[in-house]
């Protein structure tokens, strides 16, 4: 590599291509023509390259510029028109294009190139930093890198200073409160535990219903002539089925029974056998009076 | 060219090592400390605070312990989960007996839940049978003696029905609670 990049003239670029079928392509380019002084360039790259980048899978570009034509394949093999290489047909053929290439023809090169300058590859971008701009940033390099070392260093060292400081500042104030902080803390900690402690407490008698009121609620029924046959209760909700001559008279006896509240028929009632039958549902209440 | 070379690799070496021995210790050790003193700050921020509320949280630390006692007595404190069931089987027990009614069915259907704090539970199922008027005074008793005991679900099954508080009929009482207690060893 340093032996063909040494024979090579003065001012020749060259192109790595990516790794395909573990072989790379390498692509020495001898510009003839520069639209700007290279002199003052940064970076160095060949038309013919940018424009190979921008061109679609097995196309064939014909540029045409009032100097010279010139023809380019997608992989970048270019040839300059003329002799018996003048015919698209033919220099496809010369190139190795597999069937159903197509044409392109490129008069304005601006949009090509801009397109091939954005898939340009990193590699390609190192490789073509031009001898001015490589020799300026080896110039500049050693002050670049002092600079950034004297950063980072003064950054660590002001940011060392900071903390040293402050934590001895904060540690000065702790100190300065006094002994009685690690009691009061503990005060603290207690008065958070104990106030958890309560609202836990009264959450267990605040949902404790108590079961008593069902009695009254029998009580109401048998004044009436009723007859219970089962009693259920839960989550505080009575269910009560019977028998009475009048389901509706249990029904307004409940009503008027404080240790439950909103009493209602659950289920139709049935005549039987002279009586009736009836299911009641209620909630039991904790505000109970007598019956 | 190549002396050039050189120098610029050895000058990369040497920035590399620079950068994994001494810069990247010394930021992780700078992040160390900038957590420690975070840590110090927000200790020390409690601590002002604690500071200058002192009567005040120490007023409320009081109250608090006076008006939670007789709320924690309610819970019996018990040195072990199995020793709380044990302590609330004798007392069934001995309602029961008092009652002279005879035990059907006795079940812990959930043991130890916690219930937060140091507060725990466990549920039971207990089935028994006897006139209506002893089951009313059995419950009366558990609930009014064992203020810990919370009846969820209750069932009344008259054989065959419940004419009148002093008819004699007997019915079968089936009764799921919950047991609180306070645990020594609960977290």
């Amino acid at each position: 590599m340093a032996k063909l990049e040494s024979a090579a003239k003065p001012g020749t670029l060259f192109h790595i291509g990516p790794m395909l079928e573990g072989n790379r392509r390498l692509t020495f380019y001898e510009p003839v023509e520069a639209k700007w002084p290279l002199g003052r360039s940064i970076f160095r790259l060949p038309e013919t390259l940018v424009i190979s980048m921008a061109l679609p899978p097995n196309a064939l570009a014909r540029v045409s510029r009032s100097s010279t034509t010139f023809f380019l394949s997608f992989n970048g093999e270019s040839y300059r028109s003329g002799g018996l290489l003048a015919e698209p047909d033919r220099v496809a053929h010369a190139m190795g294009l597999k069937n159903g290439w197509h044409l392109e023809s490129i008069d304005d090169e601006r949009p090509w190139l801009l397109r091939g300058l954005r898939r340009l590859p990193l590699s390609a971008w190192l490789l073509a930093f031009s001898p001015a701009a490589a020799s300026w940033l080896r110039g500049a390099r050693g002050p670049l890198l002092s600079g950034v070392v004297a950063a980072v260093a003064l950054n660590l060292l002001l940011a060392l200073g900071y903390l040293t400081a402050t934590q001895y500042w904060r540690e000065q104030s702790l100190k300065a409160l006094g002994p009685e902080v690690g009691a009061l803390l503990d005060a603290q900690r207690e008065v958070d535990l104990l106030a958890e402690q309560r609202r836990i407490y009264a959450g267990v008698l605040r949902d404790r219903q108590p079961i008593y009121p069902l009695w009254g609620a029998l009580e109401a029924v048998w004044k009436t002539g009723g007859w219970i046959s089962a009693v259920r209760v839960s989550d505080s909700v009575l269910t009560l089925r019977g028998r009475a001559l009048s389901a509706t008279e249990v029904l307004t006896a409940l009503t008027k029974y404080s240790g439950v509240s909103d009493p209602t028929f659950a289920a139709a009632i049935r005549q039987e056998g002279g009586m009736q039958e009836f299911v009641i549902e209620a909630r039991l209440s904790s505000s109970e009076q007598q019956p | 060219m190549t002396a050039d070379r050189t120098k610029f690799l050895l000058l990369s070496l040497v920035l590399l090592a620079a950068i994994k021995f001494v810069v990247l210790p010394w930021r992780d050790q700078q992040t160390e400390s900038a957590q420690a003193l975070q840590v110090l700050t927000q200790r020390l921020d409690r601590s002002t605070g604690v500071v200058l509320n002192k009567e005040k949280i120490l007023s409320i630390r009081d109250d608090l312990r006076k008006s939670n006692a007789p709320l924690a007595e309610l819970f019996p404190l018990s040195a072990g989960d199995a020793e709380a069931q044990l302590a609330v089987q004798a007392g069934i027990d001995d309602v029961l007996k008092r009652h002279g009614l005879k035990l059907g069915l006795f079940d812990w259907a959930v043991t130890n839940v916690n219930a937060g704090d140091a507060l725990r539970y466990s549920r039971f199922q207990l089935q028994t049978t006897g006139e209506v008027g002893v089951l009313a005074r059995f419950l009366a008793d558990i609930e009014t003696g064992l203020a810990r005991v919370v009846i969820r679900e209750l069932s009344l099954q008259p054989q065959p029905l419940l004419r009148g508080p002093s008819t004699g009929d007997q019915a079968e009482l089936r009764l799921v609670a919950d047991v609180y207690f306070r645990s020594k060893v609960a977290k």
